[in-house]
């Protein structure tokens, strides 16, 4: 009988039962078929074990003007120049200190581009100006490279940017950056390679992916083009690749089915290494650990005295989700952030103060945010999914949303780090001067970074990585200085320090790997590398722990080891 | 709370198709698919253009949207329900046989074989057991 239905239903399409396989394949698949898109990635070329000659590629792109001793390729800078020059682009997961800023240099030059873009991250843009003046002594430039930022890319104002400048070669630094499909400047990008496809492409990322091959799988169909890309061109098809072999997979993993072809695949961890490989071997790809750096990396936390009155405030704040001052937290994300900041020793408070109005129809919303929250309702797990809810009318408020907003224009909250106590500060800069060492101290707030500045006169350097005087932050070494994680976490070369305290662990793997980095890195002349982490709260050190499971995540997923799994490490506190 | 920036202009409704408010109707299938949300949550999306209307907020012309929560419990059953009641079936026991998982895969298919089919819709207000009031939608075949 089922016949009877399916068949009327075929025929109206104009199909029949034959038809039915091809017709009804287009979804996620409960395994993974044999495409003509598998097929075609069986049948890529892997790469032989022919390496580039680094002193080779060393002559071809030297300066004129370089000095009698000249600088060196490494190796893998030599091997990744050799590849974007045959295959026209390149994805390099290139690790933390690989070598990445002069690949970025020289690509143009490699491809002769004519109108090349560097896209790079704003904080980086005044570094990697100087380091590339620095490099053009021994190295060839390109006369007519354009540094942009993601940040001016991301701006509304900028969205035709790309299509007006016209450029023949994009060149992405921290390429990670437009790993997320949804953000505006990752739509432009897609949208002018869409629209532009012979543009040549090349990133670089240490951190290429965090959760899923779906991060890069757009970035390789850049770089090689969708004809020679390792990884399925079709959404469809890329997904079920994906839930088969990616860490975290919600329902049912489809089985291997036909990445047999590519490998053994009998279980995940394997079908994930045959994947690997088959992305690994492909030209225009390079996986590569960072040089090693011979020295070991350190890691101690210690626990400050907290004073009565941070005590308290980090009380009020886990049971009642209340911050000094009054204003009501709504999840846990909130608590988390503002208990970083008072185990330094300072809360945010409003000036000018909140009308009464304002303050209660706020408290109001995210009071019944909160309590929703605690009810852990499967979609409903942030504020904004709840805001949506209430606007899809799914959840019912009581009308709290909408009074919400009818008043939230008419105040607008200026923060102010108000000091309830510098006591933590004042035992880590104890702990810091007793070492008598160079030392960087890293803060995640300016209200830290100035409070340590006014306390010891150490320079801060945030804004573009540099201190008061305009100084960067590289041209101090030998001096103890603070620095603003969110400014210095990226492509920063601080191997002149071996010495490091951190103020505010960071909750994020890919995070620490970009942190440690900075001073175990190539270069670094020191045998050991020491992170001194202050833990002034259980809330810290939970964030400090995800940082542990997320670098454990990384170390499956893409076969490079993370710094923060080889340091020797003592949390006790 | 950047975020809401925007919300007092913002339509409640987004912009996305509205669903159904309480009424009756006459509707033309425009497409059926399938979609998983950014939790994971795979939805079952009907899209219909309203031919008739007895509500004013939902006239001639509109296209709403209705969707099936496909891990909830009663998901699946008022997919199959739906499928069948746009293949012409009501009887209970013959949908239940003949709505197969090869059907409903055949439905949400790029060659999307419902489009085009017309439906008597009944969109009723129900309270729920906790307390929320919802908008159910029967689907019904449509006879002159």
């Amino acid at each position: 009988m089922s016949a009877t239905l399916l068949d009327r239903m075929l025929s109206r399409v104009g199909k029949a039962r034959e038809d039915l396989p091809e017709l009804i394949s287009k979804g996620e698949a409960d395994e993974v078929m044999d495409t003509p898109d598998l097929r075609r990635i069986v049948g890529l070329p892997r790469r032989g074990e022919v390496e580039a000659d680094h002193v080779q590629w060393s002559k071809l792109l030297r300066s004129k003007r370089a000095p009698s001793n000249p600088q060196m390729l490494r190796p893998l800078q030599a091997q990744a120049l050799q590849e974007i020059y045959e295959k026209g682009g390149l994805l390099g997961a290139i690790r933390v200190g690989g070598g990445k800023t002069l690949i970025t240099k020289l690509a143009p030059v490699v491809l002769k581009a004519k109108k090349p873009v560097l896209l790079i991250p704003a904080a980086l843009r005044s570094k990697t100006i100087r380091e590339f003046a620095k490099l053009d002594v021994h190295w060839k430039r390109h006369g007519n490279l354009k540094l942009v930022t993601y940040e001016f890319l991301s701006r509304p104002k900028n969205a035709n940017y790309l299509t007006q400048y016209a450029p023949d070669c994009l060149i992405c630094d921290e390429v990670h950056k437009l790993k997320n499909p949804d953000a505006a400047v990752t739509r432009r990008v897609s949208r002018y390679m869409r629209e532009n496809p012979l543009t040549a492409f090349v990133g670089l990322s240490g951190t290429i992916t965090k959760r899923s091959i779906t991060d890069f799988a757009h970035l390789l169909a850049w770089a090689l083009k969708p004809g020679y890309t390792p990884l399925p061109v079709k959404k469809e098809e890329l997904n079920t690749w994906a839930r088969c072999v990616d860490v975290k997979v919600d329902g049912k993993r489809p089985k291997p089915g036909a990445l047999a072809k590519l490998g053994p695949v009998s279980n995940v961890n394997e079908s994930r290494s045959t994947v690997a490989k088959r992305i690994r071997d492909t030209q225009g790809v390079i996986v590569a650990q960072g040089e090693d750096v011979d020295a070991s990396i350190i890691i101690r936390s210690w626990r400050p005295v907290v004073p009565p009155e941070i005590t308290e405030a980090l009380d009020q704040l886990r049971n009642e989700g209340v911050v000094p001052w009054g204003d009501t937290i709504a999840d846990r994300m909130e608590v988390y952030r503002h208990a970083r900041s008072l185990v330094c020793g300072f809360a945010y408070r409003w000036d000018p103060p909140a009308p009464p109005e304002w303050l209660k129809a706020r408290r109001a919303w995210r009071g019944f945010v909160r309590d929703v929250l605690a009810e852990n309702i499967d979609g409903l797990d942030s504020e904004m999914r709840i805001a949506k809810a209430v606007m899809d009318r799914k959840l019912p408020d009581g009308g709290r949303l909408r009074r919400w907003a009818e008043i939230r224009k008419s105040f607008e909250v200026n923060s102010v780090p108000v000091w309830i106590s510098d006591l933590v500060l004042r035992q880590a800069i104890i702990r810091i001067q007793k070492a008598k060492v160079p030392t960087i101290v890293w803060v995640e707030h300016i209200a830290v970074g100035e409070k340590l500045r006014e306390l010891t006169a150490w320079p801060f350097f945030h804004r573009q990585g540099r201190d008061h005087r305009g100084r960067a932050i590289e041209d101090a070494r030998g001096e103890t200085v603070i620095a603003s994680i969110g400014s210095n976490i990226e492509g920063r070369n601080l191997q002149a320090w071996a010495h490091n305290s951190v103020i505010s662990p960071l909750s994020n793997g890919l995070q620490w790997e970009q942190l440690i980095g900075r001073t175990h890195r190539f270069g670094q002349e020191a045998d050991e590398v020491r992170f001194d982490v202050m833990i002034g709260d259980e809330l810290v050190l939970d964030g400090f722990r995800q940082a542990f499971a997320d670098a454990r995540y990384q170390a499956t997923l893409t076969s490079q080891s993370q710094k923060l799994l080889l340091a020797d490490t003592d949390l006790t506190i | 709370m950047g975020m809401f920036r925007g919300m007092n202009d913002a339509d409640p409704a987004g912009t996305r198709n509205p669903y159904f408010l309480e009424g009756k109707y006459v509707v033309r299938i425009v497409s059926c698919t399938t979609i998983a949300s950014r939790l994971n949550v795979p939805f079952f999306i009907v899209e219909s253009e309203i031919m008739e209307s007895t509500n004013e907020e939902l006239p001639v012309g509109v296209t709403v949207s209705t969707l099936y929560n496909l891990q909830k419990d009663m998901g699946l059953p008022n997919v199959k329900r739906f499928i069948g009641v746009a293949n012409g079936l009501t009887d209970p026991e013959e949908i239940k046989e003949q709505v197969t998982e090869e059907v409903a895969e055949l439905t949400v298919s790029e060659e999307q074989p419902l489009t085009g089919v017309i439906l008597r819709v009944n969109a009723r207000k129900h309270v729920t057991k906790k307390g929320d009031e919802i908008v159910v939608v029967d689907w019904m075949p449509y006879e002159n």
